[in-house]
């Protein structure tokens, strides 16, 4: 049996891992130490880790270090060490600024994750050639949609600097990420959230295309503002949550509540604008409009739409009586 | 020389005659101003709402009286805050620096009239004025009595113009200076006989009258009302409202208030509604009568009605930048019905916008035109205590000459006059391509049957020819 000793940062992430047949092993700033440390605030030899094959234990010993030793069995459960205490495979080591964890070379490992069809998805998309197709994609898209609404060529210069600016956006996006990422995991997957944020937003740009017809056709279409408004929460808070998850090592929860931030925001900011709504002179008539070959409305002859207008006087005065009942 | 020097004296004699007729006839006029103002100062009162809680006034006009038993004339706008909130306000004149608090009797909406009369009867406010019968002739010198911006009573001197033209409801034209708290002041002819009653003005000397005979008939009204209801309109004395009386009293008030009964005020709030619903149902008759003129919109047409008080605009352009060619038309009624402060009714109003873009995709067509069409509004407003919410329904639909639109007809009421109601219709073909028709008009004020009148018609003016 040996013992294997990681050198982590502070969420965790392995930055060396040694191991060691040897029964004792020496940690400091020393050049003839076991593990040499970069460390202003260890000392030249801060501590001595043995191990018993024996009987399988594991101790260390301060070696009269200025700062101490600090065990952390568990995340926020720190104890001083004081002469020599007893270890456990796992423990965690904090000499000076650095962490080490000690660990019994049989420690048990969590088991392997299934690869699963997604795992296996992104893994093979997440490649730059798709990520420079996606990029394009959104580009066009972008260049299409602006082009659509106001067609004139002298704008398509302005469209695609439009178009620069959101990809630009979304590398950095992804960039940032991929900082956080490296920093906290080791790994930064650049591609992958490359990729996730490049298909979020041809998603948006998509609906976009697509709730004003949706509106037009079903009925509501103050609704669809909210629609709208609640596609755009929701796209936002999977990206995060997926980038929170491919860059840092939060549980799930603190995950999810961090990923609803900025979804709720857009929430509360949508029922407020429909709470307050004094506007008293705007008319919630209908705004949208679609081409005609895109048109699949039914039709009504005027006659029939001035008998349906007689009716919407009944519904108004109910209205009314409702208003001076909340008035009395 | 000697025939130059005769002649320059001539001019000057002559030049010297005419300033001394002027200077006579000017003398005339203003004595007139004198009597006029000596023989009715006292039946001249400035009309002021004062807020009961704070005790200071809201607003200022004049009123004067008209009939035997104190009943005073002014203009609804001057007084509308007490309509909406009689308990909150009260309506005061001063004589012989006494207060005196008056009620309302009946209103005239449309033409801005309100007839007050003293809470406690048998107080004599002075000589009633006369009306006269006929309109002046034009160029006649009128004279306007009333409390400019509460600097005291004033005559002003002014010519009588005729009816506005090209309006629905009546308005005489009067080139004198008239200023704001002049309201409800009466215009008087030579003889002292009251011809109109001051109500706007556009600056300039241009001064516009309610005519006599529209405070005429809202006297002979409210007599017939008042020989129909027996003793019911009678004031009774007995209904002193005690925190009134006690304030009136510590203001040195000699007559103490009493509380507008709840009724009355029911009642001309039913009035109102009544008298707003007649006149836009009266307007709406009449352009259903006028003919509709069809007219060309590059490849659509449209109807438009010729009557001449509708207030008519059209414009047309040609955006090269964007091949996009735009074809306006619209009418206005003109004036709306004045009902309170930031709310107002009784008029109606359509347009029409034709679209063309030939060399953009349909998709574009339509996306642009659903941003440009997106912010239409009811011309009139109103707040959340008087008005209701706008319901619609959206449809599409097929009119007699083939043409489908997509039609949102819009509907709202009036909290405070019932079977009331805003009207507001905004329709754009669907069936071309690259071209489309928006027709939207807005009805305020309107009775459903002369709304749906109006509607049907409506629905029909556009075509594709």
């Amino acid at each position: 049996m040996a013992l294997v000793v990681e050198q982590i940062n502070k969420s965790g992430h392995v930055l060396t891992r040694q191991r060691f047949d040897t029964h004792l092993i020496h940690i400091g700033r020393g050049l003839d130490q076991n593990i040499v440390v970069d460390d202003v605030f260890v000392d030249a030899s801060h501590v001595q880790i043995a191990y018993d094959a024996a009987v399988q234990t594991i101790s260390c010993t301060d070696l009269a270090s200025v700062n101490g030793i600090i065990v952390e069995p568990e995340v926020g459960k720190k104890s001083s060490v004081l002469g020599c205490s007893k270890l456990s495979s796992g423990d965690i080591l904090l000499l000076g600024r650095s962490r080490f964890r000690i660990l019994r070379s049989d420690h048990p490992v969590a088991p392997a994750q299934p690869l699963t069809f997604w795992h296996e998805c992104i893994y093979r998309l997440s490649i730059w050639p798709v990520v420079m197709l996606c990029a394009l994609l959104l580009g066009v898209c972008i260049v299409a949609e602006s082009y659509l609404s106001l067609p004139n060529t002298e704008f398509l210069q302005k469209y695609a600097s439009q178009a620069f600016y959101t990809l630009l956006a979304a590398f950095m996006y992804a960039g940032i990420w991929a900082t956080i990422g490296r920093a906290l995991l080791g790994e930064g997957r650049l591609v992958t959230q490359l990729l996730l944020v490049l298909t979020s937003l041809i998603v948006l740009q998509v609906l976009g295309f697509f709730v004003p017809w949706l509106s037009y056709h079903l009925p509501a279409e103050p609704l669809w503002a909210f629609v709208g408004k609640s596609m755009l929460a929701a796209t936002i808070f999977v990206v995060t949550i997926l980038s929170l998850r491919m860059a840092t090592r939060l549980k799930r929860w603190p995950r999810m509540l961090l990923a609803l931030v900025i979804p709720a925001a857009i929430v509360v900011d949508t029922f407020l604008t429909v709470l307050d709504t004094p506007r008293m002179n705007s008319v919630p008539y209908q705004k949208n409009l679609v081409a005609p070959s895109m048109n699949i409305r039914s039709k009504v002859t005027s006659a029939l739409f001035i008998k349906e207008a007689d009716r919407l006087y009944g519904e108004v005065d109910v209205d009314i009586e409702k208003n001076h009942q909340q008035a009395e | 020389m000697f025939s130059s020097q005769w002649w320059v004296l001539r001019s000057l004699s002559t030049v010297m005659i005419l300033w001394a007729f002027f200077c006579s006839a000017l003398a005339v006029a203003s004595n007139k101003a004198v009597d006029v103002y000596a023989a009715y100062e006292s039946s001249v009162y400035q009309v002021k709402i004062i807020e009961i809680a704070s005790g200071s006034q809201n607003s200022l006009g004049t009123g004067f009286v008209i009939m035997e038993g104190g009943v005073l004339a002014t203009n609804y706008h001057v007084i509308s805050a007490k309509v909406f909130e009689p308990e909150k306000y009260r309506i005061e004149i001063e004589r012989n620096n006494k207060k005196i608090v008056l009620d309302i009797l009946d209103i005239d909406v449309v033409s801005d009239l309100a007839i007050l009369a003293p809470s406690i009867s048998n107080i004599n406010l002075g000589q009633p004025f006369e009306l006269q019968r006929e309109l002046p002739k034009k160029g006649e010198t009128l004279y306007s009595l009333g409390n400019p911006h509460d600097l005291g009573m004033t005559v002003v001197e002014g010519t009588f113009n005729g009816l506005v033209e090209h309006r629905f409801t009546e308005q005489i034209h009067f080139s004198g200076a008239i200023n704001s708290g002049m309201s409800g002041g009466p215009v008087v002819s030579d003889e002292a006989r009251v011809v109109g009653v001051n109500v706007a003005t556009s600056g300039n000397q241009i001064g516009f009258l309610v005519p006599v005979k529209a405070l005429r008939q809202l006297t002979q009204r409210y007599q017939s009302h008042l020989q129909e209801h027996g003793g019911a309109a009678e004031k009774d004395a007995d209904s002193i409202d005690a925190q009134i009386q006690v304030e009136a009293r510590s203001a040195g008030v000699a007559l103490p208030s009493r509380v507008e009964p709840l009724e009355k005020t029911d009642e001309l709030l039913k009035s109102m509604g009544k008298q707003i619903a007649s006149h836009t149902t009266a307007m709406i008759d009449a352009a259903l009568d006028s003919h509709w003129t069809v007219n060309a919109m590059a490849e659509a047409t449209v109807k438009s009605s010729d009557l001449p008080w509708l207030e008519c605009w059209g414009d047309s352009h040609k955006n090269k930048k964007l091949n996009v060619n735009t074809i306006s038309r619209g009418c206005h009624s003109g004036s709306n019905i004045y009902l309170g402060s930031k709310f107002n009714s009784g008029f109606m109003e359509y347009e029409f916008l034709y679209f063309e873009a030939l060399e953009w995709p349909s998709y574009s067509a339509y996306q642009y035109l659903a941003r440009d069409t997106a912010n239409a509004m009811p011309a009139n407003r109103g707040s959340k205590k008087q008005l209701g919410t706008y319901q619609c329904i959206n449809r599409e639909v097929v009119n007699q000459y083939d043409m489908t639109s997509r039609i949102s007809y819009c509907l709202r009421g009036y909290k405070n006059f019932e079977n009331l109601y805003d009207a507001f219709y905004m329709a754009i073909s669907v069936d071309k391509d690259k071209q489309a028709v928006m027709s939207h008009f807005t009805l305020s004020g309107v009775a459903q049957d002369s709304a749906q009148r109006f509607l049907t018609h409506f629905v029909e003016v556009v075509a594709w020819p």
